[in-house]
């Protein structure tokens, strides 16, 4: 199955939400639970096993922050239901959730490093 | 200074072939391929920050043709201090398609990932050819990673490729479509300008993130060749890859080729100051050495060979 495939048949299951059909590669998706990072009340925690991984979405005084098996996945918000991660950094998620998501495919069980981390690798 | 000539990729020796491998594992060597990766990382962070301060400059805005521009040829300046014969090549991803391209062959790229991790594991920049990479984290510091654009990544120090497997490469129709548009750039001059008739927005286009109402999905051209290569070429870090250089040259030949096509229309837009993204006179950091304007024109530098 093609990944498009797979991107769409999460979309198709997720609820849809309030969100303009601006989106990345797969084009308008349907919204999930973090359609918006405002609809949510301070501190409400989305969490999900995808793939094998933890991913948790909070709101964090209005920004979501992503974090797979507790490790931050960085996000940019480039305008409503527009983010991009540092893992798909060439197509536009609608929603926090999906760039999770996506990140989580591209990760293909590689962790992502957490704060603090030196900058380069180890020898 | 006689301008140089940069050739697709197809049509250099293999003399030329070996030449711009070596410079390219030279400059790592030294450090300098990796500050370049780096450097690719802090623009492309700040050119997404929901910041106060500060005009984005390298993506999803005008400054996307003359950003690359500058930032290829300091490249392309780079390895020519190891060996002056050579130039970069491009990639014409509308035509050259085959994952059995010389491109991907042993003695230049190197070939797709292998099934499960998606690692290289042919070629010059495989790791296990000596290849590792040491940028896929820029350094991390007190303030959250989304005010200061510092990025983490993965803790994989091997190349990555997945073919195909995102989106397919662009046509030569996608490619026509878009080159006969014939406004540079618009307001609000981001990810969503020129998305409906007229279309005002070659550079969103080009970028790939606006279609056309008859084209099914976003994320075509330089979106599609970054999707299509996969792996490290869709993440942050995507100079990583050798080949993001072969593509961004196809895509600073396409700038080139437009205005050929357009003469008599300003070739870069906003020309004025404009908040939040380069005018046609900002200096493009980090370098701030030329602006859009001064980098027009490439030809006292190189040519293409066609």
């Amino acid at each position: 199955m093609k990944r498009r495939e797979v991107i769409a048949g999460v979309a198709a299951v997720a609820a849809a939400g309030a969100i303009p059909a601006v989106a990345g590669y797969q084009g308008a998706s349907a919204g999930t639970a973090d359609a918006h990072p405002a609809a949510h009340a301070a501190g409400e925690v989305h969490t999900e096993r995808y793939q094998g991984r933890t991913i948790r979405v909070a709101d964090h005084g209005g920004a979501p922050v992503v974090t797979i098996d507790g490790r931050e996945l960085h996000l940019m918000r480039l305008g409503e239901g527009a983010y991009l991660s540092a893992l798909c950094h060439y197509e536009l998620s609608a929603t926090p959730l999906q760039a999770a998501r996506r990140a989580v495919q591209e990760l293909r069980g590689a962790q992502l490093l957490p704060l603090g981390h030196s900058g380069t690798h180890q020898a | 200074m006689t301008p140089y000539i940069r050739k697709n990729h197809l049509d250099m020796t293999a003399e030329e072939k070996r030449r711009f491998v070596n410079a390219v594992l030279e400059i790592k060597r030294r450090g300098v391929y990796d500050r370049l990766v780096d450097l690719h990382i802090r623009v492309n962070s700040t050119d997404y920050l929901d910041k106060d301060t500060g005009k984005r400059l390298g993506h999803i805005n005008p400054g996307l043709l003359p950003w690359h521009r500058q930032y290829i040829l300091v490249f392309e300046r780079e390895l020519r201090k190891v060996d002056p014969r050579v130039t970069l090549p491009y990639w014409d991803w509308t035509t050259d398609q085959g994952e059995d391209s010389p491109l991907w062959a042993d003695d230049f790229m190197g070939g797709n990932g292998r099934p499960g991790d998606r690692q290289v594991m042919t070629g010059p920049f495989a790791r296990v050819n000596g290849f590792r990479l040491n940028v896929s984290v820029v350094p991390v510091g007190e303030e959250h990673p989304s005010l200061n654009g510092h990025y983490t990544q993965d803790d994989r120090d091997f190349l990555v490729r997945d073919f195909g497997t995102i989106a397919p490469l662009p046509t030569a129709k996608e490619l026509e479509d878009t080159l006969a548009l014939p406004v540079y750039d618009c307001p609000p001059w981001n990810y969503t300008s020129g998305h409906t008739p007229p279309y005002e927005s070659f550079r969103n286009h080009l970028e790939g993130y606006a279609k056309f109402e008859w084209e099914p999905n976003f994320g075509k051209l330089h979106g599609a060749g970054h999707s299509w290569v996969g792996g490290h070429m869709v993440y942050i870090g995507s100079p990583n890859d050798p080949v993001f250089f072969l593509h961004h040259c196809f895509i600073d030949k396409i700038w080139s080729l437009w205005m050929e096509r357009h003469p008599d229309v300003p070739h870069y837009l906003p020309v004025e100051d404009t908040t939040d993204v380069p005018g046609l006179h900002t200096p493009l950091g980090p370098w701030h050495t030329m602006t859009p304007a001064t980098l027009l024109d490439h030809t006292c530098w190189y040519r293409y060979d066609n």
